[in-house]
């Protein structure tokens, strides 16, 4: 069977539960008081996908406004992102507009956007309707789905959802806008197991 | 119990212990309090504490000895060995009893049974179980029941009557009364000593001379509380046995509940023989006393009533005192020969039975005979006085028949039935004359008599009226004085009032004086009550610290034991793992490595751990709170970080704290030889914070540092912390939403601030908003919660850690390292990877080789200086080093962890497992002092010139290029908005077209 690794990053203000996600996706589990992400933290997740194994390579970033400018190194290279709003804040929608501006501007071109509103548990609270954020993530073409972390609600739908964007096998062309003079990822690639 | 004597001891043997011993108890000797009167569970606090060899007995011990049925088991399976030879040649074993050192045993009263009355009971201490075994007479061969001593604590009560004492075991308290107060202090203390030196015997095990040098250790604490009171003479020891007798037949005294005891005891002392008197003669008595004594009494022993039926009494002869009678006369007679006769056989018993006690007891013997001859001659003293008054009554009775025997001749002589009948006639007349004389004698007397009494009434009331005027004389008189008193304070005090205050004042003041009188009593019973509680305190303290010791070790075995299991383990997973990675095995035996290294990883390392260890459990957080084992989510990695927690674990286990004793001894050296918070820099101080701060001074020398850092900005706003706080009250930094959204988020697994109502979380609050005051610019930052955290950890003062904060982020930190886009910490990235490929250039080959950015790890290490990126002993002791020399030891350590861990690096030949390894190896780092050493003798030399320029050169690089990106940003939203319709076209139809 043949292994894909699909790096996959989260972007996405602070608090919105990205980090939450992820640890719902990889661990099945959930914690209340999971520490603000400094930086980025890897995690892997392998799942079976037809007849792939997708083996996710998440980089789940920072969210306060000056980690930003550190995103690029996470982003670049990367075959999908996430971009996580929290429904109950309004601001976290706003943030997640220029998140997608920001990747149009210097992310990876084929790069599949899943946008999240997370927290959905928390609907009688809720600030950013469903149907606008679903409208104006058609309207960018993009992922989208209401998850919550808390109570394990589609969260692997959400990466199931990627992956079948991933178009198969096929060969990227290596992105070029980059704004930070790092070393360079190699492009989502495959190999043979055994 | 081999060859025991008594039968009813033997058939005890054939009861199982389990079935004796729940059995419901009834109380006879029961102590005093409703506390006593439960019953104890079997699984005794004892069964805890000793040794198993101690725990076959524990059944006996723990119900209580007093029950009816446990009589029938008398001693111990293991009984006193010494015990059993006594009983078998026929000696009192109470006596012969042969115990090492001196035997400490004694008649004692004790309080118990139903009617919680005073018994007299013969106490013996044995050394081997530390039991005071107490028997009804010292005679005895059973006991009654036992004490345990082993766990017992000892003291007096204050009002009670003199001489009693309580002896508190687990299972009860009982209730003693020695025959006074030194008796009873001379027991305490006796107690308290044997009870040492039992424990001292159980603990030590060789103990070879515990009577002396323990003897002697406990004399020398006795001064500190009372003076070791000396044996009082006869009442207490073997001696006691024979001086002291209780009075055998005291009904009182049986116990009520031991019958069988009580039968048994009598019993043996039959068989025993027993020499002394009473016995005999009650044998005796026996066999002759029917004529006097009922059946009943036949069997009673008392001595007293013995003696009674023996002797003759004097009454008896008394009785027939008329000339005529006879018989009665003859009777004491009779008594008198047949004294001597019974006397004699007395003799001849008391011969025999002399002859065959002779051997064993020839004093007593001759103290009997003695004694014996007495009573032999006041029995015939009492003989000699009842014949002289026969003697007496015999010559009465003589002149009596004189007299009639005169008046007969008389008659005789007369001639002729004339005159004889003259003679009578005169005779009666003169009768008849004497009769009216003595009639009338009597009347006379009778009315002197009756006069008398008259006058004697009459003085009787004037005595008493003499006796009433001279009484109120006396109380005139009284008055008078008083009233002169009176007078004679009124003429010195003017005012009245007080005078008779004063009366009054007198009678309180006797009061007074007598209540005075009963507290100094009293006092001087607390006082020595006092001493000796706190001799009882010292006692038990020290048999504490004992135990505590002893456990301590255990523990330390133990830890030692886990310790090399963790290892072993650890060892074994290895293995497997170096299996997993052996291409050459075939398929099957590839099966079984999986499945080991499943059944491995299947057993929660924490959970089985703590099950397995006491240790573990005490060691779960380490002393500032945080987990000392970290959790490992990495999917991948599960064996590699099994092993790892296994090797921190062994690691921590072996050098808990070993490791730190010598550097402990360098700080207090150091610090002693200054005056507290006057620490100067120097050389030997920055090696000694490399080598790390002990717990038990970090607080200390970090305010030192911290004050030392921050001195010109705390000098120019004295009151500045106050200050902000209340700023950021009353208008709070916009970056404040951010702070109340991250507090409940730091260091949660830490179990100070994983309680959201924590003392530690407010603080932190306060700290964080004050210090968006402090430093608008920064505001906040994601990462300074966690520098904060870890400073009132250390510091624990609000204000300390806030300055800490200012210290590390203001003063420590280049500037911008926390502001807008962190540019000063990108750049530092940048230099950290000059220093990797000067420094490490196998494992810089190796990250480009497989395109290992290592920035996106070791970035936020910087940001938060390794707040939870290392265990945090070792977290602590970076810090302790970058407080004091900045930055610089935060590259030195990180390009030492690398160091630490290249070669496991540089077998990792997969981009993905790279990453995944670096993202938390640096939680495994076991040997804090090889990474330190590296990181300051390895990583040398490090000039901060050089840091400083590189640090420089990039900045100015990344600034650069920020703002090439500012412009291209500018450019494209001037030009986005022409395209952006557009834009969302092509989008929308690429998505189309591909779907
Ligand atoms: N009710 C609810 N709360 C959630 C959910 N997901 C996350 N949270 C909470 O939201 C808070 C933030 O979660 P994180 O996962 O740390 O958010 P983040 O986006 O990673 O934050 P940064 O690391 O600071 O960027 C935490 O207190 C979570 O418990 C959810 O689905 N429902
Ligand atoms: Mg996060």
């Amino acid at each position: 069977m043949a292994i894909r690794e699909l790096k996959v990053c989260l972007l996405g203000d602070t608090g919105v539960g990205k980090s939450s996600i992820v640890c719902r996706f990889v661990q099945d589990h959930f914690d209340h008081n999971i520490s603000p992400t400094i930086g980025a933290s890897f995690l892997t997740k392998t799942v079976p996908f037809g007849h792939e194994l997708h083996k996710f390579l998440i980089w789940d970033t920072a969210g306060q406004e000056r980690f930003h400018s550190l995103a690029p190194m996470y982003y670049r290279g990367s075959a999908a992102a996430v971009i996580v709003y929290d429904i109950t804040k309004l601001d976290s929608f706003q943030t997640l507009k220029k998140w997608v501006k920001e990747l149009k501007e210097h992310g990876p071109e084929d790069i599949v956007v899943a946008i999240a509103g997370n927290k959905n548990d928390l609907g009688d609270i809720r600030e950013v309707p469903m149907k606008e954020a679903k409208e104006f993530a058609e309207s960018i073409a993009a992922i989208f789905i209401e998850t919550s972390a808390r109570n394990a609600v589609n969260v692997e739908e959400l990466f199931q959802k990627i992956s079948k964007q991933i178009p198969p096998l096929q060969n990227p062309e290596v992105e070029s806008n980059e704004s930070f003079k790092l070393t360079q990822q190699p492009p989502p690639s495959t190999r043979r197991c055994c | 119990m081999e060859g025991t004597g008594s039968p009813i001891a033997a058939l005890s043997q054939s009861l199982p212990p389990q079935e004796v011993g729940p059995t419901p108890v009834n109380e006879e000797e029961g102590g005093g309090g409703g506390a006593d009167q439960s019953p104890t569970p079997l699984a005794s606090f004892e069964d805890e504490t000793t040794s198993s060899s101690f725990s076959s007995f524990s059944s006996f011990s723990s119900s209580d000895v007093d029950q009816p049925l446990q009589t029938e088991s008398p001693s111990p399976p293991e009984p006193q060995p010494d015990r059993t030879d006594s009983t078998s040649d026929g000696e009192p074993c109470a006596r012969s009893w042969a115990a090492p050192g001196p035997k400490l045993c004694g008649y004692l009263d004790k309080r118990g049974g139903p009617l919680r009355a005073w018994k007299r009971r013969w106490f013996v201490y044995e050394e081997k179980k530390s039991q005071l075994f107490y028997y009804r007479t010292s005679q005895d061969v059973t006991p009654l029941g036992r004490l345990n001593l082993g766990s017992a604590t000892f003291t007096f009560p204050l009002k009670g009557e003199e001489g009693s004492f309580h002896i508190q075991t687990p299972e009860r308290t009982y209730i003693l009364k020695a025959i006074n107060q030194e008796t009873m202090m001379y027991w305490l203390q006796q107690l308290q000593m044997r009870r040492w030196q039992y424990r001292e015997l159980l603990s030590g095990g060789a103990v070879s001379q515990p009577a002396s040098s323990d003897t002697t250790n406990n004399n020398n604490n006795f001064k500190d509380f009372l003076p070791m009171v000396k044996s009082p003479q006869g009442l207490v020891g073997e001696e006691a046995a024979s001086q002291a007798p209780p009075p055998r037949t005291g009904l009182a005294n049986m116990s009520i509940k031991h019958p069988l005891i009580e039968f048994q005891n009598s019993f043996h002392n039959l068989l025993a023989k027993h020499s002394s008197q009473e016995f005999s003669q009650s044998v005796f008595h026996v066999e002759s006393a029917p004529p006097w004594t009922p059946p009943s009494q036949a069997a009673d022993m008392s001595p007293t009533l013995q003696t009674s039926p023996i002797f003759p009494t004097p009454s008896t002869p008394s009785t027939p005192s008329l000339p005529l009678a006879e018989p009665a006369g003859q009777r004491p007679l009779e008594d008198g020969r047949k004294s001597p006769a019974v006397l004699n056989t007395l003799n001849s018993r008391r011969s025999k039975s002399r002859g065959t006690m002779s051997n064993i007891r020839r004093e007593t013997s001759s103290a009997d005979r003695i004694s014996r001859l007495q009573q032999e001659k006041d029995m015939l003293g009492e003989e000699v006085k009842s014949q002289k008054e026969l003697v007496w009554l015999l010559h009465k009775a003589l002149e009596a028949s004189q007299l009639e025997k005169r008046t007969c001749a008389e008659f005789l002589a007369a001639e002729g039935e004339q005159q004889r009948l003259e003679v009578l006639r005169h005779r009666e007349r003169q009768a008849a004359d004497l009769r009216s004389r003595l009639d009338d004698l009597k009347t006379q007397t009778e009315g002197l008599r009756r006069s008398l009494a008259e006058r004697d009434s009459q003085v009787a009331d004037l005595q008493e009226n003499v006796d009433m005027l001279t009484e109120k004389n006396h109380a005139k008189q009284e008055v008078i004085l008083k009233i002169s008193d009176q007078l004679a304070t009124c003429m010195a005090n003017p005012q009245r009032k007080v005078s008779t205050s004063i009366g009054l004042q007198a009678q309180t003041c006797s009061l007074l004086q007598e209540e005075n009188e009963n507290l100094k009593d009293d006092i001087a019973a607390y006082k020595m009550q006092n001493k000796f509680l706190n001799s009882e305190i010292y006692q038990l303290t020290k048999l504490w610290r004992k135990s505590s010791e002893q456990e301590k070790s255990l523990m330390v075995k133990c830890a030692y034991l886990e310790a090399s299991s963790c290892q072993k383990e650890s060892r074994y997973l290895g293995v497997l793992q170096r299996l997993q990675e052996n291409k050459t095995l075939d398929p099957a035996q590839r099966g079984v490595v999986r499945k080991l290294i499943e059944d491995a990883l299947q057993g929660d390392l924490t959970t089985s751990v703590k099950q397995a260890s006491l240790s573990y459990t005490l060691l779960d957080h380490d002393d500032y709170g945080f987990k000392i084992l970290p959790d490992y989510e990495a999917e991948d990695m599960k064996l590699l970080a099994k092993i790892q927690a296994l090797e921190i674990r062994s690691h921590n286990l072996l050098y808990q704290d070993a490791g730190d004793r010598p550097l402990l001894g360098r700080w207090s050296q150091y610090l002693a030889s200054r005056s507290d918070g006057e620490l100067c820099p120097s050389p030997e101080l920055k090696n000694l914070l490399r080598a790390g701060i002990p717990r038990e001074y970090r607080q200390q020398v970090w305010r030192w540092i911290v004050r030392a850092r921050t001195l010109t900005i705390r000098e120019q706003h004295p009151n500045r912390y106050k200050q902000l706080c209340d700023k950021s009250l009353t208008s709070p930094h916009p970056a404040s939403r951010q702070i109340l959204l991250d507090l409940h988020r730091t260091l949660t697994t830490n179990k100070h601030f994983s309680a959201p109502s924590s003392p530690a979380l407010q603080k932190l609050q306060r700290i964080l908003l004050a210090f968006s005051w402090q430093n608008p610019t920064i505001g906040y930052c994601q990462g300074l919660n966690r520098l904060a955290a870890v400073s009132l950890l250390v510091l624990q003062d609000e204000e300390d850690a806030f300055w800490c904060l200012v210290a590390v982020v203001e003063v420590i930190m280049p500037l911008d390292y926390y502001t807008k886009n962190l540019v000063a910490s990108q750049a530092d990235q940048r230099v950290l990877k000059d220093f990797m490929a000067e420094k490490l250039p196998r494992l810089t080959a190796h990250f480009e080789e497989h395109t290992i950015d290592v920035s996106l790890i070791t970035f936020n290490w910087f940001l938060v200086g390794f707040v939870e990126n290392l265990p945090s002993d070792l977290l602590l002791r970076v810090w302790d080093a970058f407080l004091y020399e900045g930055t610089k030891v935060l590259f030195r350590y990180t390009l030492a962890l690398f160091k630490y861990k290249e070669e496991d690096i540089l077998k990792i030949h997969d981009n993905v497992e790279i990453y995944q390894y670096l993202r938390f190896f640096t939680k495994t780092v076991t040997d804090g002092r090889k990474l330190t050493s590296i990181a300051f003798t390895m990583m040398n030399p490090f000039p901060g010139k050089i840091l400083r320029n590189r640090r420089a050169l990039h900045l100015e690089r990344l600034q650069g290029e920020l703002r090439e990106l500012e412009e291209q940003q500018k450019e494209f939203i001037s030009g986005s908005v022409v395209r952006k319709d557009k834009d969302l076209d092509t989008l929308l139809s690429e998505d189309e077209e591909e779907l």
